[in-house]
């Protein structure tokens, strides 16, 4: 019997189709399914559709060998598919009873309910599923695994037995994930069918049993056991639908594999197939050397590491005289009183990739603000190009070369509201650099600047109907790239990149890494602030380690994992 | 003592339009609506039920009438608001504006006069004006004060205990997650609004056939702000609103006592600006200690606009 399924489903969002002809079905109950492709290759849109949220244009959806036709929407929502938002929808000032009790208001008399009575039963709902969460917490007080379990809480007390949980791992630190596969493995030992929308290929091979893959709103590989085929044909099946037609060995390297050739089973001793650390760790040596023989690495010559002049060329020297930007035993506090910076230093240099390696939350964020030119230098100094900024407005810094890219794109990158080419010429003109050309009789010309814009816009390939549309229409790599055609222009000399990759699928991590290495190769400097061990790993010449807001150790490739975690936690590495 | 039942009296009164008011007012806000026109809901309310009390010679009809009256045009205004996205702000000073000239306007064309128009039928006190001792603290207070205790636990109740409660509140805070559970959002705030909208009628009943047995043009005289402020001040918390209602009420209580005895000596408009001046304050406060406070209101709004 078909679990779940689809045929021939279309969903388009006015011109845009987001599945075409989707058709898919899943025999086996009580095993996790994985659905994985690229940002835009419709997953999201195929979860809602299954879950009965968004309406089929034409096709009918099968749930337990039942077909419910476009028609039959409001049957198909009761059919039992449920999905798990990647977003959680849960109200910050509710308890964790009242945002469940709001899902599911049975168990009331006459629509009343007494608290301590919904907290008795939905603590007993929690515990019954495995989760030690607290009824009576309130939401704004969970931990985003808590979060998460309250929404798989939500979903199965429905009495539903095919939950869809929608990149499920994306907003998870990496020390929760492990908890979650097993909670999933669990539940579905009792029969609970999973399908999980997901980026990262080593989490599939993780959790999976089968994998489909879509990609430009098309079935591209069927599900299929995951014992029966390698990460390097899944990978290059995800990547055809994209505007790339090869996959370059960053992308490879992005989803956790191992160079061509070597496949899972005759893995390296310790580089198991799930444990992509080791791989990576020595992955740039290793694809390196073998470059010439590995076809996927060698089409990425440009891109790859070692094609790098800057790398080629050895360690950059480390005299301060030379540095892009100096950061001089900066203290601050931050807003609550609590220490931020402890004397920290930190130099970067033309043509090199510093990265920032730490638990989050020490420091990170007013290492950033210091050198962006948000929040001013307690004690301490920041140089920039052999100037003193520690007090200067953000205009200054950004003249001096200074570009940022943002971990959180919506409040401090982007304006959703505001169209694609302001957008891009918003720090330009605010700044006052390269908008010489669009002065007219000493007014800046909107004509002129829209032009510079897309012609920014064209150079990075931003795909768009009008310069003048909003950017909320356009999805997240490409809000992304428009970022990128602000941040990384011929005046940046020192990118201040700071979870450059967060959300994005490998297409747009290939994208955002691609851009980074060549503004090292053109000699901008480039300080990179990542959680994403394996991203420090690709791109950093020198790692710097911070704890509690003081720099405890600074390591040289090739880094060694285990060096970097004790590094991280414990401090100065023995 | 006699002064401080008499005191105790002024309160109670004072308090009694502001609290029904801003009970209702609470609906609003929790839904995430800024409902700024209690003011004209209130007006509407208090003319009504005199209306109401003429014509039908009952101030309970009266009080019918004007409840359905202030919800029919709290309907309007969620169309105003809500589906045709106007700003809360504009539309509620907007129906400030209705409440005004609209119950002056009705006045002069069904009564024809521009000075009070009263109604012989009037809501029951069940002490009389004339008690002595402790009771005189109820002395000729109307039924809807004795209602109050009922309505407050009723209105926490249901904005705490039930699950329209909690969808309206979830409408509020976070749309995404009402929607997600499969709430209509729109129509929750439709719902809160028309219960803002009754309220705000028995408030504006309380001031008419509740205690002045007359409507007078403008006779409540920023009540329906103080009662918008008691929601913010109270945090958008049934005893919070209650409290700040309270505090509200008091100053309201000292402006009418100072009238018969001096206060210090201090000047009579002095202590007239004192509900006023605590307003400000409370908000000031507010805006100070739970900088927080309102922000689900405004967030829903924000969000409305897009």
């Amino acid at each position: 019997m078909v679990v779940l399924g689809c045929r021939d489903v279309l969903v388009k969002f006015g011109e845009t189709v987001a599945l075409d002809g989707v058709t898919l079905s899943w025999q086996s109950a009580g095993t996790v399914h994985a659905i994985v492709g690229q940002n835009g290759a419709g997953k999201t849109t195929l979860c809602r559709v299954f879950a009965g949220l968004t309406r089929a244009d034409h096709g009918q959806v099968i749930v337990g060998g039942v077909e419910y036709p476009p028609s039959g929407q409001a049957r198909l929502r009761k059919a039992g598919v449920e999905l798990v938002h990647q977003t959680f929808a849960l109200p910050p000032h509710f308890t964790v009873a009242e945002a469940l009790q709001l899902f599911r208001s049975d168990g009331t008399r006459g629509g009343f309910y007494r608290r301590g009575a919904i907290e008795r039963r939905w603590a007993g709902q929690l515990e019954s599923f495995g989760f030690s969460i607290r009824a009576d917490a309130f939401i704004r007080d969970l931990a985003p695994e808590q979060l998460q379990a309250v929404e798989i809480t939500r979903a199965l007390a429905s009495g539903s037995r095919i939950i869809v949980l929608d990149e499920p791992t994306a907003v998870l630190p990496p020390e929760a994930i492990d908890g979650l596969f097993a909670r999933l493995r669990v539940l579905a030992t009792q029969g609970i069918t999973f399908f999980v929308v997901m980026h990262k290929l080593r989490d599939v091979r993780a959790i999976a049993e089968t994998v489909a893959v879509l990609a430009g709103g098309k079935v591209v590989l069927p599900p299929t056991e995951m014992s029966t085929i390698s990460d390097t044909e899944i990978a290059r099946l995800i990547m055809t639908g994209s505007a790339q037609s090869s996959v370059s060995g960053a992308s490879v390297r992005a989803m956790g594999l191992h160079d061509e050739g070597r496949t899972l089973d005759d893995g390296g001793s310790e580089a198991g197939p799930l444990d992509v650390s080791v791989a990576v760790a020595q992955g740039d040596d290793e694809v390196a050397q073998d470059s010439g023989a590995s076809p996927m690495v060698a089409q990425d010559s440009g891109a790859s590491p070692m094609g790098d002049p800057a790398l080629a060329g050895g360690q950059p020297d480390s005299s301060a005289s030379s540095a892009i930007m100096r950061v001089e035993h900066v203290s601050t506090v931050t807003r609550e009183g609590r220490r931020g910076l402890q004397a920290f230093s930190v130099d970067v240099h033309p043509g090199e990739v510093v990265g920032i390696a730490g638990v989050e939350g020490n420091g990170q964020q007013a290492l950033v603000d210091v050198i962006v030119g948000l929040e001013a230098p307690r004690e301490g100094h920041v140089i920039l190009d052999g100037r003193d900024v520690s007090h200067e407005r953000v205009a200054v810094r950004r003249r001096l070369g200074l570009r940022y890219i943002p971990a959180d794109r919506q409040s401090r990158a982007i304006s959703l509201s505001s169209s694609l080419w302001v957008n891009a010429m918003a720090a330009p003109v605010s700044s006052g650099y390269g908008v010489s050309g669009a002065v007219r009789r000493g007014f800046l010309s909107e004509r002129l600047l829209r032009r510079s814009g897309e012609e920014r816009l064209r150079r990075w390939q931003v795909r768009y109907a009008s310069s003048g549309q909003a950017m909320r229409e356009l999805s997240g790599g490409n809000l992304q790239r428009i970022v990128l055609a602000r941040e990384v222009d011929e005046g940046a000399r020192l990118i201040v990149a700071e979870q450059p990759t967060q959300g994005l699928d490998l297409g747009g991590t290939e994208l955002v890494w691609d851009a980074l290495r060549r503004a090292r190769r053109s000699g901008a400097g480039v300080l990179l602030v990542s959680s994403d061990l394996d991203e420090l790993f690709a791109l950093s010449d020198r790692l710097v380690v911070i704890l509690g807001g003081e720099r405890v150790a600074v390591l040289r490739p090739p880094y060694d994992r285990t060096a970097l975690g004790q590094a991280m936690v414990v401090g100065a590495a023995s | 003592m006699n002064e401080f039942y008499a005191f105790s009296n002024s309160v109670l009164l004072g308090t009694t339009p502001i609290l029904w008011a801003a009970l209702g007012c609470l609906f609003a806000h929790r839904a995430g609506i800024y409902q700024l026109g209690l003011e004209g809901l209130m007006l509407i309310g208090a003319f009504a039920s005199i209306g109401g009390a003429i014509a039908f010679g009952s101030a309970w009809t009266g009080i019918l009438l004007a409840i359905a009256a202030c919800v029919v045009v709290s309907a309007l205004f969620w169309l105003v608001v809500v589906i045709l996205k106007a700003n809360a702000i504009i539309a509620g000073l907007g129906l400030v504006g209705i409440g005004l000239g609209g119950t002056s306007f009705l006045q002069r064309v069904i009564f024809h006069t521009s000075g009070a128009v009263s109604a012989k039928a009037v809501i029951p006190t069940p002490v009389a004006g004339t008690a002595t001792g402790p009771a005189s603290i109820l002395g000729s207070l109307s039924l809807l004060v004795y209602l109050l205790p009922l309505a407050v636990g009723v209105v926490w109740f249901v904005a705490r205990r039930s699950n329209f409660g909690l969808r309206v509140s979830a409408s509020g805070q976070y749309p995404f997650a009402a929607t997600a559970a499969g709430v209509n959002v729109r129509w929750i705030q439709l719902g809160a609004l028309c219960i803002t909208g009754a309220m705000c009628a028995i408030g504006g009943s309380a001031l008419s056939v509740g205690s002045l047995h007359a409507f007078s043009y403008d006779m409540t005289a920023g009540i329906g702000y103080v009662a918008f402020t008691a929601v913010l001040f109270g945090r958008e918390a049934p005893w919070g609103v209650v409290l700040a209602s309270f505090i509200f009420g008091i100053a309201t209580a000292l402006g009418i006592f100072s009238q018969i005895h001096a206060i210090f000596g201090l000047p009579l408009e002095f202590i007239q600006m004192m509900p006023y001046v605590v307003t400000v304050l409370a908000l000031w406060f507010a805006g100070w200690r739970w900088p927080q406070a309102g922000n689900a209101a405004a967030g829903a709004f924000l969000e409305l606009r897009e």
